[in-house]
């Protein structure tokens, strides 16, 4: 959502996106980069707040009500660039010129730690069935193509432990 | 469609056919040792019920019970698991599975209790156990979950886990859900489910006995 001035507000992406609620964190799977998020309070609150009309201060401000406590801006903005980095953001808000970039390390040397819990979004990568698999040797993994239905299959191989078989030089596969 | 094409010695030579096992045109398995394919065709099949079965959320876990209450321990292949399950069984823990932790629309875990599959050190091949040949029982109702330790093994670590919110713990499910990708929707409305009441752990730890101890501690 762009406003009269050209900056930019930000919005929650909803699109192919499964979300459940438990308490005190938001759970949030995107169908598409096949990648698992947990949101903490903060961070929740401030995703679904987005919804492109609202400005950093508005969001600020939501905050600050919802938990009963002032909100420094600088929250919200760790909360915008680690929400924009797991692409849950639909639209992001134009950062302010010379704003530096936040990290939780660089607010709390700031001092700024307020009763409100900073922003937290973590994220995994959604296994392939496969990786659940009992190992195969690396005579079966190099056995296969790339081009087989299925791959290398990303089977877990061993040895070495902690390998998989994934593609190799050309049509091959290998345990790496 | 699975095809297995048994070799073995032609009457009239002496060439050994190799066995072959194929998951459609996908060439699963290509060796002498039948064995090692009939294990080969065993485990797929397993995976293909774990990843679409229906109502059922299969995670890639460990579980015992004790006093009518889960521990479940996810991980991947090689984590140890297998070791924990069998120290816990030989402690007086019901034994469910080494394998997968089959949670139903309830969040309550079902017992998978297939022989355990023993690695010794430094082989690659396990060897099945029958859980009674340990001293121990099969659970047979499902349990509500108590306990999920997530955990890898490392040579002299100390085991001093550290708690997850119950939204760090479902990602340390789902990141050994078989069927996370085919089947999201049921993996997200059973796995917080199986959580409602459990404590989550995560850390490194060293030799399984530390652990064990810890665990049941934690289950009285």
């Amino acid at each position: 959502m762009k406003r009269a001035n050209g900056h930019s507000l930000p919005k929650a992406r909803k699109d192919d996106l499964v979300t459940r609620q438990i308490t005190g964190e938001l759970l949030v799977y995107d169908l598409k980069r096949h990648k698992a998020f947990c949101l903490n309070n903060t961070a929740a609150t401030i995703w679904k707040n987005c919804n492109g009309k609202r400005t950093v201060s508005d969001l600020a401000a939501t905050l600050s009500n919802d938990q009963e406590s002032p909100t420094d801006e600088k929250v919200i903005w760790l909360a915008l660039d680690q929400l924009e980095k797991s692409y849950l953001l639909e639209t992001r808000a134009t950062r302010p010129v010379g704003l530096p970039a936040i990290s939780r390390r660089s607010l709390i040397r700031a001092g700024i730690l307020t009763a409100v819990t900073l922003p937290l979004v973590t994220m995994i990568t959604s296994p392939v069935a496969a990786q659940g698999a009992t190992p195969i040797t690396d005579v079966v993994c190099t056995g296969r193509h790339q081009s087989d239905p299925g791959g290398c299959g990303n089977n877990p191989c061993s040895p070495p432990a902690g390998s998989k078989c994934i593609n190799g030089p050309g049509n091959t596969c290998k345990c790496a | 469609m699975f095809s297995l094409i048994v070799g073995g010695q032609q009457s009239a030579s002496h060439v050994q056919r190799f066995n072959l096992l194929y998951y459609d045109a996908l060439r699963l398995a290509r060796t002498k040792d039948l064995e090692f394919v009939l294990k080969s065709f065993e485990s797929e099949l397993q995976l293909l019920v774990a990843e679409f079965a229906r109502g059922r959320t299969f995670v890639h876990a460990g579980v015992v019970g004790w006093k009518n209450q889960a521990v479940v321990i996810p991980g991947t292949s090689f984590s140890g698991k297998t070791t924990l399950v069998t120290k816990l069984v030989q402690a007086g823990a019901k034994y469910y599975s080494d394998e997968y932790a089959v949670m139903d629309e309830y969040g309550l875990v079902h017992p998978f209790p297939r022989p355990l599959g023993v690695r010794r050190p430094d082989e690659f091949e396990t060897t099945r156990v029958d859980v009674a040949s340990l001293g121990g029982t099969p659970g047979s109702k499902p349990l509500p979950v108590r306990l999920v330790i997530s955990t890898h093994y490392r040579a002299g670590a100390r085991w001093r886990p550290r708690e997850l919110t119950r939204g760090r713990g479902f990602l340390e499910l789902l990141a050994n859900t078989i069927s996370a990708r085919s089947q999201t929707k049921l993996a997200f409305a059973t796995l917080p489910k199986a959580l409602r009441s459990a404590e989550v752990l995560k850390g490194v730890r060293g030799e399984a006995d530390d652990v064990v101890e810890a665990i049941l501690e934690k289950m009285t």
